[in-house]
């Protein structure tokens, strides 16, 4: 078990690294919201760091379990909720972005197959220096307070 | 005879002590909360929707719980999917507790949310969780009285593919279907929770 977890660790880190080596781009966290049925959009959040020494320019994103993808910011002014499209998205060396619910977001429109938590999504993201950056994302069944839900487990327990 | 006088003369005390003590009873204080209570909460003018089974909304149906609404749209990929779940969250904490409460999810886009696309959609975050469409006309009447904002915004692909800005706070509403007060986000469902119980504790 301890050997597994050893071996699954050092794959992580060698395919973090090989992915480093080839573009800067690290992903992490990547994962699905699973959505009520019927839905025609999903979201998507992930974690992006640019560990490379130049600055990191994302032309697009694609998946074949969606027809299209679009990169979008919620942002609440006065109380109102406004999705605004994140037109060109750049990482700067050394920097992080984090797409997380309430903020930046995936926007993955006609999803080619009913994805329910548990499925796994293959992405691919272009660059625009010609590379391109594949990753896999999880289905999950979000809550967005599931951080604060596992915090506070115990104390809701007593 | 003095045992009734005795009587009459506590009675009357007590009385004029109860009555003392409501017209003495401060406003509670809501100034610590992060939530918005309102002194005077405001009455609806007669609405008339259409809930998810296709059973009329009105106004009775807000009076006898405490309601907790929110306004979106099935077609809403983040705040919507992300506010029910935090009600969700707040649903379960409030689960037994003495005040009797409703969560609807009332849609700002009913071209696109009639009630069977509510059913399969709210149901699917809790199976208490009521949907809420109806004519065009009503939901912008409803909305422009609680000041909920909406607005389409056309998409980028194609003209059915529109988003719809819109109000991301949780509107209060009290047992006598008055507009009692809101959350406004980031949502907490801790906070939440906690903070209904000391509005519904002080004025029950």
């Amino acid at each position: 078990m301890r050997y597994l977890t050893g071996s699954l660790l050092l794959a992580w880190l060698f395919t973090a690294s090989v992915a480093a080596e080839q573009t800067g781009l690290v992903v992490r966290d990547a994962w699905v919201r699973e959505a009520p049925p019927g839905a025609s959009v999903l979201a998507g959040y992930l974690q992006l760091e640019n560990r490379g020494p130049e600055t990191l320019v994302f032309d697009a994103l694609s998946s074949s379990d969606f027809g299209r993808i679009e990169l979008h910011r919620t942002l609440v002014e006065e109380g109102v909720a406004k999705m605004q499209p994140v037109g060109q998205l750049e990482i700067a060396a050394g920097e992080s972005v984090s797409l997380e619910p309430g903020g930046m977001h995936l926007m993955l429109f006609n999803p080619g197959r009913p994805l329910q938590a548990g499925d796994r999504v293959d992405f691919s993201i272009q660059l625009a220096n010609g590379a391109s950056h594949a990753f896999e994302a999880t289905v999950r069944r979000g809550a967005a307070d599931e951080a604060h839900q596992h915090h506070h487990h115990h104390h809701h327990e007593h | 005879m003095i045992l009734a006088t005795v009587l009459i003369v506590v009675l009357a005390l007590g009385g004029g002590m109860m009555a003392a003590r409501l017209l003495l009873k401060p406003a509670p204080d809501f100034s610590e909360l992060s939530a918005t209570v309102f002194q005077q909460p405001r009455a609806l003018q007669s609405f008339e929707l259409l809930d998810h089974h296709g059973a009329a909304f009105t106004n009775a149906s807000l009076a006898g719980h405490w309601s907790f609404l929110f306004f979106g749209y099935t077609h809403c990929p983040d705040v919507c999917p992300t506010t029910l779940s935090v009600l969700n969250s707040v649903a379960a904490r409030l689960t037994g507790t003495d005040d009797p409460v409703r969560f609807v999810f009332v849609t700002v886009d009913p071209e696109r949310d009639t009630p069977e696309v509510l059913a399969r959609y709210v149901t699917y975050f809790n199976g208490e969780f009521i949907g809420v469409t109806g004519e065009r006309a009503a939901i912008d009447e409803l909305t422009r009285q609680v000041g909920v904002m909406h607005m389409r915004v056309a998409g980028e692909a194609d003209a059915a593919s529109y988003l719809v800005d819109h109000t991301a706070s949780v509107l209060l509403f009290n047992p006598d279907g008055r507009f009692q007060g809101l959350f406004s986000p980031p949502l907490d469902a801790d906070t939440m929770a906690a903070e209904f119980l000391t509005i519904a504790g002080a004025l029950r």
